[in-house]
């Protein structure tokens, strides 16, 4: 595929969403809590924590029922859970996000800026993918409402 | 000081929220699945996400195949031609078939 001459995309969101869940797996496991939750909320970093553990699975069992199941309502039940798993991972992300870009004392420093512009792009794609799964939403229940008029 | 506590409760309701959009998506799933015009959306679905690919697939892999057929048959041709004994309103009618057979592919 690499050989090819046009500009091919490479499959990113597996890729990301793979080390997002494994670096929130981390630091659950090594207790190492990776922000300043706890100023907000002492509840908040364990929904973070587990928001950012569900959508990961999500995302891949969503992969799974539209991609390969045979199941009849595989592609439907697919399309949701795929939003749900790409809702919850932006959220996810951007709420560390704005708790970074909180942080008061470390805003000059250079590895700081550069992540939160990674971060940042990363948002981004996050929003792209929540952007293409509300349209496919919407496509299938246009199509359904024709469908049904239609016959 | 309020800006500061305005900020934590958008992030306190960004991360409930985003959980909550998780879990939401799974009842809303489960719904739209068991409720009714179910197979239509069903159907829809499916159209959306799989039958598009799989019909872009089997149109390249169509085109693909007529590519060959069509270059095959121009190569036939040039070999044929020199050797046949047909009238001039034939030969031409061959060539121009030809012609457009190259451009096409």
């Amino acid at each position: 595929m690499f050989s090819e001459n046009d500009w091919h995309r490479v499959a990113f969101q597996p890729v990301l969403y793979l080390f997002m869940w494994a670096a929130i797996v981390r630091v659950i496991v090594t207790q190492a809590e990776p922000i300043r939750f706890d100023a907000i909320s002492p509840w908040l970093y364990g929904v973070w924590a587990a928001g950012g553990i569900v959508c990961a699975p999500l995302a891949g069992v969503a992969w799974y029922l539209i991609v390969k199941s045979r199941w009849r309502f595989g592609s439907l039940f697919g399309c949701y859970l795929r939003l749900g798993a790409d809702v919850g991972m932006l959220l996810t992300l951007l709420a560390f996000h704005l708790v970074r870009v909180m942080c008061h004392q470390c805003h000059n420093l250079e590895e700081n800026i550069f992540s939160r512009y990674m971060i940042a792009s990363l948002l981004m794609f996050l929003l792209s993918l929540v952007v293409r799964d509300l349209w496919a939403i919407v496509s299938i229940t246009v199509i359904a409402k024709r469908i049904d008029r239609d016959g | 000081m309020t800006g500061m506590a305005n900020t934590s409760s958008v992030i306190a309701g960004l991360v409930t929220g985003g959980l909550g959009a998780t879990i939401g998506s799974v009842v809303t799933a489960v719904v739209q699945v068991t409720g009714k015009r179910s197979e239509s959306k069903a159907a829809a679905a499916d159209l959306v996400t799989n039958a598009a690919g799989r019909m872009v697939d089997r149109l390249d892999k169509q085109n693909s195949e007529l590519r060959e057929a069509v270059l095959l048959l121009t190569d036939v041709l040039d070999e044929v031609m020199p050797h046949l004994d047909a009238p001039p309103e034939v030969m031409e009618k061959l060539r121009k078939a030809k012609r457009v057979a190259q451009r096409a592919v």
